[in-house]
């Protein structure tokens, strides 16, 4: 299974631009904003109007070092797309069998409760993130 | 390093960056070029990969931070004869 669970866009600052944003697109905001240090970044998430629909995640670096400073600095916007999957290791072994980049390992992600993301650039140039999806009993 | 897999991959980044040729060196790096940035860097590793067939773990994309250390890792993987 795998399933579109957020687009990933990069801002200077969540927090000066979230407001407006969520009534641009008439979309819920919760108002947390979220720091992963594994990733280098503050992100928030945004829900459309209609339920079920896939999150907005805005993204803003953390510091110079962050990997989206530089894109930030270039204007910005659209970034990645976020498949939630059953099976990130099978997922990541199907990117590498056909030729695309898997970019860093899979980590835990502190905006997922704790699990585990790994980004793929694909061989047409899309960087995607695959989120391992909740495990079920 | 191989001098053969240095050029060709300074072509790589000098069409990527949009540079001359001559302005890539072993040690450019992005702090030198703007236009190096997170996406760019993968879209440089995508290329270099593609150009001499290999594939790249996580940690050695990581590790590539400058030109010449690209070229080091392909020497490393390839071989010389390649």
């Amino acid at each position: 299974m795998q399933r579109l669970h957020h687009v990933g866009f990069v801002v200077t600052s969540i927090a000066e631009v979230a407001v407006q944003f969520a009534e641009s697109l008439s979309a819920a905001w919760d108002g947390r904003i979220i720091h992963d240090p594994l990733q280098m970044a503050r992100v928030s998430f945004f829900q459309p109007a209609t339920s079920g629909e896939p999150l907005i995640e805005l993204v803003e670096p953390d510091g110079e070092d962050s990997p989206v400073k530089k894109f930030l600095q270039k204007g910005g916007g659209l970034h990645h797309l976020c498949f939630e999957v059953d099976s990130l290791e099978e997922q990541l072994n199907k990117c590498r069998a056909q030729r695309d980049l898997v970019v860093r390992p899979p980590t835990p992600a502190v905006a997922f409760g704790g699990r585990l993301i790994a980004w793929v650039f694909t061989k047409h140039k899309l960087l995607v993130e695959y989120l391992q999806a909740p495990k079920t009993c | 390093m191989n001098e053969a897999h240095f050029a060709k991959i300074r072509g790589i980044a000098a069409d990527l960056f949009q540079m001359g040729r001559e302005q890539i060196t072993a040690e450019t790096s992005p702090a030198q070029i703007p236009a190096w940035d997170s996406v760019q860097h993968l879209n440089l590793i995508l290329s270099v990969e593609q150009e001499f067939g290999l594939q790249f773990e996580p940690e050695e994309i990581d590790q590539v931070r400058s030109i010449g250390r690209l070229a080091a890792l392909v020497t490393q993987k390839v071989g010389n004869s390649r």
